[in-house]
């Protein structure tokens, strides 16, 4: 994106400079050339001590990186350049006249241009110079000259020399070398990998996407019936559409080779879908649609774009798995699925759960005894969704608890194989160890709810669902279990254990401590005197500590605590109240 | 048992990496993703055509209620009180049975129905391989909704 492949001998780096006023606000459009303006050199006849302060920090050289993208890539910055040429690419030709043009550059810049090989290509005006003060100049004035309301903007870059205008003929002629020695006959097979540096090529613009119509005449004449393979690889292509008229005047194209590309995902090579969607191999091996899709989703894709494909990335495909939702004949009776639970097994399960989650509040620690509870193989894993909001609350961070960061296994973000498996622990004494790592939970129990589900083999699925109050959080969660039945004794084992946790919302919240408010509390116990200072809270929106103090007074009676605030009000001072 | 057919045929297909998929381990990853985008996706335009995924002894418990069979299940969809719905999945997790060959897919989102608020829910699928043919089917499903939004 910054360096074209063959522009990569610039001599100097870009740095901070208080003359270079129109870097940071370019005409919009141009915005994404901020990187190759980084090319713009700062060679030794400029006078860099002079000027104000610097518009980014430091003065020559010192933060020359801090707000250069492209520094990193340009470590050959002190090659020589040879040849002394600069091409110079003027954005947006069709917005203005070429005369007019270089008579305002001539009158503003007291330089003579004397533009070279002038020509308009893609809607750029392209001319080379060999004068470095009028480069420089030019510089200068990118972005403050206007014509007819249009501002002009420049870029120079080191060059070998003009580049001769070729006739279309001559380029066809270059490029016809180019593949003659490119195409293999015995294997029926086009190389166009790494185009750009064809030596054949040289001395004219070569990438690809710029040569596609050529390729395309010249595959149409020559040999479009007998084509079974392309390789279009290292010609960092990030969509296919320059390929559109190749791969469709190639008839019997089978073979389509995409390697170290830039595709960053599968819309991008809609082009290869339409045109060519019979293949049978197909590579994308370092693009970066890989990294950002889930494997197994890449592959159901790609084979949905692509019915016949036998080789993906250099591996066989297997064949499909289907999961057909179409009427099968009638089914074996022997079959069994889910079974209807009878209330006393149902209620059994509830009560081992209900104790379970007693457990599991009592501590981290306690939750070692939970241990006789899950079966020598079980499962366990944490899935987790946190959607960051405005809201800066105590009890509702934007950001996800740390003790479930690592442990995240939501499909949705883990995309990769290996990361899945490593967050998924397995046997009785990874869990129950996963289980102490987890932080303090209390499940508010007027907020649970308890589903179980027959099914077969003795097994049943439970499902677990409300509202955690964690330090820092609280967390709406569903939880999975799948519980084996040991009908001789009534005891139960836990298989998998599954913990999806969201972050609740504020609404939610609310409403589930104003449930609480309604329903009068029976006992006093720990649990219920943090209960009852959250509703005191709700009602009188003081500080934890005045309204402890308030119960306190009262007793713990959430009637009487509610009197008193309503008597003592006036004399409450104001720094007891939440902000 | 009359063949019943439908005017769409829903045929989700998926696709293993390298290798066959012969493990349980590995048939829920693949089949998890995909099995939740193609039921929500037909949830959501035409939630009869999802009969096909439930057999005679499936379990549907729905906010408490249960439904066993084919026939209970899609009239307990079917007649779901509002005219659009729309899914947005927020996590999904799957575990394998190992000694059942069956999977256990958690999920949960927000579905929106009609002219609602979104509401977080919450569903467990158990999904099974019919005997001797590819194709998985649902063997029980429990949902559950909180009602309150965000």
């Amino acid at each position: 994106m910054y360096a074209d492949k063959k522009q990569n001998q610039q001599s100097g780096s870009y740095r901070g400079n208080s003359n270079r006023k129109s870097w940071p606000r370019m005409n919009p459009k141009n915005q994404r050339r901020t990187g190759s303006s980084a090319f713009l050199d700062r060679d030794g006849d400029t006078d860099m001590s002079g000027g104000g302060p610097s518009s980014f920090g430091g003065g020559r050289g010192r933060h020359k990186n801090r707000y250069n993208p492209g520094y990193g890539r340009r470590m050959n910055r002190n090659k020589p350049h040879l040849s002394g040429w600069w091409k110079i690419v003027v954005h947006d030709a069709d917005k203005f006249d070429k005369d007019h043009f270089f008579k305002m550059l001539d009158n503003t810049t007291n330089e003579s241009i004397d533009p070279q090989s002038t020509r308009v290509e893609r809607n750029k005006l392209i001319f080379w110079i060999k004068n470095t003060r009028a480069k420089e100049a030019i510089y200068n004035q990118s972005g403050k000259l206007t014509l007819k309301d249009h501002t002009i903007t420049m870029f120079a870059v080191p060059s070998e020399g003009p580049e001769a205008q070729l006739t279309k003929d001559e380029k066809k002629g270059k490029v016809c070398n180019a593949l003659i020695k490119r195409y293999i006959d015995e294997e029926k097979k086009l190389n166009l990998s790494e185009l750009h540096k064809d030596p054949d090529l040289v001395g004219m613009s070569s990438k690809l996407i710029e040569i596609a119509p050529i390729l395309s005449e010249l595959i149409t004449e020559k040999c479009a019936d007998l084509i079974q393979e392309i390789d279009f690889s290292n010609n960092s292509l990030r969509h296919a559409g320059c390929l559109r008229e190749i791969l469709s005047a190639c008839k019997v194209i089978t073979k389509i080779k995409l390697d170290n590309n830039r595709i960053n995902s599968l819309t991008d090579i809609k082009t290869v879908e339409k045109n060519a969607s019979g293949i049978t191999h197909l590579s994308l091996l370092n693009n970066p649609v890989k990294n950002l899709m889930d494997d197994a989703q890449y592959i159901s894709d790609i084979r949905k774009l692509f019915p016949k494909l036998i080789e993906l990335d250099g591996v066989a495909l297997p064949e499909k798995i289907k999961f057909e939702t179409e009427e099968q004949s009638v089914l074996p009776q022997t079959q069994k699925f889910a079974i209807l639970l009878e209330a006393a097994p149902k209620k059994a399960i509830e009560n081992f759960f209900l104790q379970y989650v007693n457990f599991h509040d009592t501590g981290s620690a306690a939750r070692t005894q939970l241990g006789p509870a899950y079966d020598e193989t079980c499962l366990f894993s944490i899935s987790v969704a946190w959607r960051a909001n405005k809201d800066v609350k105590d009890k509702f961070p934007a950001v996800m608890p740390s003790e479930l960061t690592k442990k995240n296994r939501n499909f949705k973000h883990c995309y990769k194989a290996e990361q899945k498996e490593s967050r998924l622990f397995i046997g009785r004494e990874n869990v129950v160890k996963e289980l102490c790592a987890l932080g303090e939970t209390k499940h508010m129990m007027h907020t649970m709810n308890i589903d179980t589900s027959g099914m077969f083999n003795n097994h049943v699925t439970a499902v677990l669902s409300g509202i955690i109050d964690a330090p820092g959080s609280y967390r709406t969660f569903s939880r999975t279990f799948v519980v084996a039945a040991n009908p001789a004794n009534g005891s139960f084992l836990i298989l998998n254990d599954q913990m999806s946790i969201v972050r609740s919302s504020p609404d939610t919240v609310e409403k589930v401590l104003k449930q609480s408010f309604d329903s009068t509390p029976s006992s006093s116990g720990v649990n219920n005197q943090a209960a009852l200072v959250k509703q005191v809270q709700q009602a009188t929106k003081m500080t934890d500590k005045f309204c402890t103090d308030c119960l306190v007074a009262a007793n713990w009676d959430f009637q009487k605590a509610l009197e008193l605030f309503n008597d003592k009000k006036a004399s409450i001072p104001p720094d007891a109240f939440l902000k | 048992m009359c063949i019943l057919k439908f005017s769409a045929m829903l045929c989700i297909a998926f696709f293993i990496g390298s290798g066959i998929a012969t493990d349980i381990h590995d048939k829920a990853l693949v089949i998890a993703s995909s099995f939740v985008k193609q039921y929500y996706q037909t949830f959501d335009e035409n939630r009869s055509h999802l009969a096909m995924l439930y057999r005679e002894n499936s379990q549907l418990h729905f906010e408490g209620t249960v439904h066993t069979g084919r026939e209970e299940i899609t009239q307990k969809l079917k007649s779901l009180p509002f005219n659009k719905v729309q899914h947005t999945v927020s996590t999904v997790d799957a575990q394998p049975m190992i000694t059942s060959q069956a999977v256990v897919l958690a999920v949960t989102g927000q579905l929106k129905a009609d002219d609602d608020l979104p509401h977080y829910f919450s569903e467990t699928f158990i999904l099974l391989q019919e005997n001797g043919s590819n194709s998985w089917v649902i063997s029980n499903q429990i949902f559950r909704l909180y009602l309150h939004n965000h």
